[in-house]
């Protein structure tokens, strides 16, 4: 069978709690009130779920430990997906877990794709289904991913089948914008709590309470100079610490290397750098980061003060130690480094459901209590990938060590923003729920409990009913938990909703030149980072409209990449060749990006290069918009080389475009010969005096004149006489209906009038 | 409604036998024909200052100026025109108890229905992309056509006999191909629909739709004269159709509504037909060529359609939302011949002589079979 039960299975968890947390004092308070696990002989038993990456996973064990803390005798099981974090993170905890299939809901519709998750996701039931009647918790709390839905839907299941007896179920919601597991939990549970007030509108309101991120009791508890005896570091030294997410974050990762050279150059700065265990065929994080590092050939000294781990079971004694940290701008990573007052650079994991991340990061540091860098695009092997400027990361760390009083500033506003009773708040109510249980033996109990009323009131209040004022907007709160992720924020006009930030809404905004007000409003650094993001995407559509983007906001970074993409030749995937497809970037995706390069007006070597390899593309609207781009482009003094001669290979390429049956492509190369050529392209255009298609005939009329204009045609007489061959019967007219030409002047002429006086 | 009574009349009084005359298909069809156009003529002029001073024009997004290069602000809904002139005229000169009589007319009001829905919702949002989702129109388009199906298919309410009602015929051969049995009810709504589509693609130029629809239904009045006439059918080997007749009356109301429309709709236009018109005359032509069980006949007198479906659907659904390429130059096929350089009335008048064509090309399989 699948599951694997851990060897502690009846081991108490390492105690990992420093008993000098302030909290503890209160906690055995609350520990009176938790109801007591001895019902016969059946210990209480909470089931934990969560996972596929470790944001669901730290929330879980976090409450799993406060459970346990209060009440030793509960039995915590975990159930989570094979081979994802949860596997090894849970045993190394010391909590037994149950590995079930699971499986992400597919995007897109691939038919495959979603039988697979189908079947995987039944099994998977079916394994909850054996665990839940085998193990009979009590209570169920799942802190989303896919990993849980497994679980969820087992108990579903034997709820409706009433056989679920008195169990309870408790979601938890870390993000803003709930995950799709979450959405969907939201029916089953029993109560749902949520870490941002912004995110109670996904759930029914009547079971819904804002409860707060559980941040783990270690967090903050160790003093900095512990930590940093501790982790040997010296007390007066400047300690820069950063990590990715928990399965490592290349782009973090080579930055950090990159940024070595600039911070280790100043003899008191220490790097801790945890680099994730992330070992796919894309990325070792291992190998990669050595490989980087080794090339750099730092001397002994300077590595000396380097310290590389590919993970770190001690976060809390890392933070401690630490002056700033560089890292994801995770709900939890946020909140821990704000109740730690450490200063952040920080990150953001790009194109996270609602883009999350980016907003923590945006709202952090629109309260100065961090510095954002959002990750730029490249290619590399074929493949678009995201990366951080190194040397820019060095100058900004150094920038707010520099600082003294900047630093204790952002310490502070981040100290402000986040309060820690999260975790209490949210084990509070796992009591709560347990106590109300009708056939619960506690629950006669607890009816006339002499501890239940002794209970901290704030803890009564905030959980007890759903109050939407009582937690964030609470007064007795520092700052407001609820804000830092607010993607959507209604009350302020000048930060429009992500979905006005949707990539076609942005070109349709864009079509008709900057809108710079607009620029303004969201930030360019962001609207920037959001073209990345549709650069980067899998989907050719938003690919797309992103390389529009990137021509209309005349983004010039994006030169490079936007020729990159032209110059890949990744084939696109069988079924769609066979129906005249061609390469993963699809005809409509090079065409723009020769249009938007066309637009950045940049013309140089590379330029060049990639324009002429693409006169021979293979979709005809690409060889068109080539031909045309180099008539936009390629007017200047650059078209003429060393000798003052004209560019002749382009020429040459040009002049291959005219034998094309589409008229479309004749018309261009035609146009673009005209602008960029001298006399002797007139040769070139003769053929075309009578060609069937009148657009391809206004086009060398066009030439002609462009030539004319630039004084390139030294027998005008010879022209003149040649003129008359030209064949000017056309098919083509523009309609003009004179009626409207009045109208139009009566009303230009009132508007007029109005404007006079 | 003079049918009715006329016949009521020459069999109660005997002076008035003269007005049997009213009882030839012949004649009704050039009287229906002639109203059809009459009730145009005469109501056009009034419906298109009606339409244009409530603010039914096409595309008035734009409040400024007008581009003199443009036919923006042109009245929109002239289909309503085509539709009460087909009312007027079928009603005057159709048998109304036939069931052949009664289909079309089921047809008639249900796309126009839908029709004039679509396209009081652009007028009233003044957004051309307000109207009913293409995924509505065919929804809508379906429903018709499984509703007709079931009809066509119960022996009780089809018009045309029960063993033949599900065969399927084809130009160019005497006999039945196959029996579909009741798979014949989804074909029939697979007609309705990309045939109601096709015509509603091709409307896009001043006159384009119109006069292919005009000679579609023209070969359709033929095959019904033939078909419902024992004699010509059997000399022409054609299965006999009792009362399929009635048809060529309603044929000729339809040609003589579309002439009238023209008169208004030509180069440039004084009024647009809008999906209240496109909608109804693809749903006609679909009822009709089920009715006579002449569906594949439309692939040749309404080639010019099925070209421009094929061409928006190659176009769209396999080169735009899935190659990201484009295949033909623009779609439908009309634009594409815009784009190439070829002015609007030129292609106009290129497409009614390939319809012309192509209706003459369909009406010779009434004798090479």
């Amino acid at each position: 069978m699948s599951q694997i039960t851990s060897k502690q299975d009846a081991e108490r968890p390492p105690d990992e709690v420093n008993p000098e947390v302030t909290a503890q004092t209160r906690k055995t308070e609350v520990a009176a009130a938790t109801p007591k696990a001895e019902t016969g002989s059946r210990p209480l038993t909470y089931l934990f779920t969560g996972g596929g990456t470790g944001g669901h996973v730290y929330p879980g064990l976090a409450i799993a430990d406060e459970v346990r803390n209060r009440n030793p005798e509960a039995r915590i099981v975990y159930v989570g997906a094979r081979g994802r974090m949860e596997a090894s993170l849970v045993p190394k905890r010391g909590y037994p877990i149950h590995l079930v299939h699971a499986r992400g809901l597919p995007s897109g519709r691939r038919p495959f794709a979603l039988l697979r998750f189908a079947i995987s996701t039944g099994f998977g039931v079916l394994q909850s289904l054996f665990h839940l009647l085998r193990r009979r918790p009590r209570m169920i709390v799942a802190t989303g991913g896919y990993a849980s839905s497994p679980v969820l839907l087992a108990h579903w299941i034997l709820k409706s089948l009433r056989l679920s007896g008195a169990c309870r179920c408790f979601v938890h919601e870390q993000n803003v914008v709930p995950g799709k597991v979450n959405r969907l939990a939201g029916r089953i549970a029993d109560r749902i709590g949520v870490s941002f007030e912004a995110s109670l509108r996904y759930f029914p309101p009547e079971k819904t309470t804002w409860a707060g991120y559980p941040v783990r009791r270690e967090i903050g508890a160790i003093s900095r100079d512990a930590a940093r005896v501790s982790q040997g570091l010296p007390a007066d030294a400047k300690v820069v610490f950063a990590f990715g997410a928990s399965s490592g974050a290349r782009s973090i990762n080579r930055a950090v290397v990159d940024a070595l050279p600039g911070l280790l150059s100043r003899p008191d700065i220490h790097v801790i750098h945890v680099i994730g265990q992330t070992r796919s065929p894309d990325y070792d994080a291992e190998a990669d980061t050595r490989n980087r590092l080794e090339r750099l050939e730092l001397d002994d000294e300077r590595l000396s003060r380097y310290h590389q781990s590919d993970y770190s079971h001690e976060i809390e004694t890392l933070y401690a130690a630490s002056d700033l940290v560089i890292g994801r701008a995770s709900a939890g990573v946020v909140t821990e480094i704000g109740i730690c007052g450490i200063p952040s650079i920080l990150v953001p994991l790009p194109y996270a459901p609602g883009d999350h991340q980016a907003m923590n990061a945006r709202t952090l540091e629109s309260r100065g209590a961090a510095r954002v860098v959002y990750e730029s695009i490249s290619v590399e092997d074929g493949q678009t990938i995201g990366e951080v400027d190194g040397a820019r990361l060095a100058r900004l760390v150094l920038e707010i060590l520099d600082d003294p009083s900047g630093h204790a500033a952002m310490s502070s506003r981040a100290r402000e923003t986040f309060d820690r009773g999260g975790l209490d708040r949210i084990v509070d109510q796992l009591d709560q729920m347990l106590a109300d249980s009708p056939d619960s033996p506690a629950h006669a109990d607890s009816l006339d409990h002499p501890d239940h009323s002794d209970r901290p009131a704030d803890h009564v209040r905030s959980n007890g009913q759903p109050d939407r004022q009582g937690g964030p907007g609470d007064p007795g709160n520092p700052g407001n938990p609820g804000d830092p992720g607010n993607p959507v924020n209604p009350g302020n006009p000048d930060r429009p909703p992500v979905s006005a930030l949707s990539p076609f809404a942005l070109v349709r905004r864009f079509a008709e030149g900057r809108d710079e007000a607009f620029i303004e409003s969201v930030g360019e650094d962001y609207l920037k980072y959001r073209v990345d993001g549709f650069l980067k995407d899998g989907r050719w559509p938003i690919r797309n409209e992103g390389v529009k983007l990137a021509g209309l906001l005349g983004y010039h970074d994006r030169l490079p990449f936007l020729l990159a993409l032209l110059r890949d030749r990744t084939p696109a995937p069988f079924f769609q060749r066979l129906l005249g497809g061609d390469y993963r970037q699809v005809g409509f995706i090079r065409r723009n990006a020769v249009t938007a390069i066309g637009r950045l007006g940049v013309y140089d070597a590379p330029v060049r290069a990639v324009l002429l390899d693409l006169l021979a593309d293979p979709y005809y609207e690409v060889r068109s918009a080539a031909a045309l781009a180099f008539a936009d482009l390629a007017q200047g003094p650059e078209t003429v080389d060393a000798d003052g001669e004209r560019d002749a290979a382009v020429l040459n390429g040009l002049s291959g475009l005219l034998r094309e049956s589409s008229f479309e492509i004749r018309s261009a190369a035609i146009c673009a010969l005209g602008r960029m050529g001298d006399g002797t392209v007139t040769e070139w255009l003769r053929p075309f005096y009578q060609d069937p298609n009148g657009k391809v005939r206004q086009a060398v009329i066009d030439a002609l004149a462009d030539l004319v204009g630039r004084r390139m045609i030294v027998d005008l007489d010879g022209l003149r006489e040649e003129l008359d061959g030209i064949l000017v019967t056309s098919n083509h007219f523009d309609p003009d209906f004179p009626i409207k030409r009045t109208l139009n002047r009566l009303t230009g002429m009132i508007r007029q009038q109005q404007e006079n006086s | 409604m003079i049918y009715h009574l006329v016949t009521y009349l020459f069999d109660t009084v005997d002076a008035l036998s003269f007005l049997r005359l009213f009882q030839y298909l012949s004649f009704r069809a050039i009287c229906a024909a002639l109203t059809g156009f009459g009730v145009t003529l005469l109501f056009g002029q009034r419906i298109i200052r009606l339409l244009y001073v409530n603010h039914v024009r096409d595309n008035p997004r734009s409040h400024g100026a007008l581009s003199s290069a443009s036919k923006a602000g042109t009245p929109l809904m002239g289909g309503l025109l085509i539709v009460a002139a087909i009312f007027a005229s079928v009603l005057l000169w159709s048998d109304l108890f036939n069931r052949f009589t009664l289909v079309f007319l089921c047809a008639l009001i249900w796309f126009s229905l839908f029709g004039f829905i679509d396209d009081y919702r652009k007028v009233r949002h003044r957004d051309s992309d307000r109207g009913l989702s293409q995924a509505t129109k065919l929804f809508f388009q379906a429903v018709f056509g499984l509703g007709f199906g079931l009809v066509f298919l119960l022996p009780g309410l089809s018009p045309v006999s029960a063993e033949i009602a599900s065969e399927l015929y084809l130009p160019f051969v005497k006999d039945p191909v196959l029996d579909l049995g009741w798979w014949y009810l989804p074909f029939i709504a697979f007609v309705i629909v990309a045939i109601a589509n096709a015509v509603n693609f091709a409307d896009g130029l001043d006159g384009l739709s119109i006069v292919p629809v005009s000679f579609t239904v023209v070969v359709y009045g033929v095959f019904a004269y033939v078909i419902g006439n024992a004699i010509y059918s059997g000399y022409l080997q054609f299965t006999f159709l009792p009362g399929s007749g009635e048809l060529t009356v309603i044929c000729a109301g339809v040609f003589g509504a579309c002439m009238g429309f023209l008169w208004y709709n030509a180069y440039p236009a004084q009024v647009f037909m809008g999906d209240v018109g496109a909608l109804p005359l693809g749903g006609i032509v679909g009822t009709l060529a089920v009715l006579l069980k002449q569906e594949f006949l439309f692939v040749i007198t309404g080639g010019i359609f099925v070209a421009m479906a094929f061409s928006v659907l190659v176009q769209e659904k396999i080169g735009i939302k899935w190659l990201g390429r484009r295949i033909f130059y623009m779609a439908p096929l009309h634009h594409a011949f815009q784009y190439r350089g070829l002015a609007e009335t030129k292609v106009v008048i290129r497409f009614w002589i390939i319809a012309g064509i192509l209706a003459i090309i369909g009406l010779s399989t009434l004798k090479i079979r």
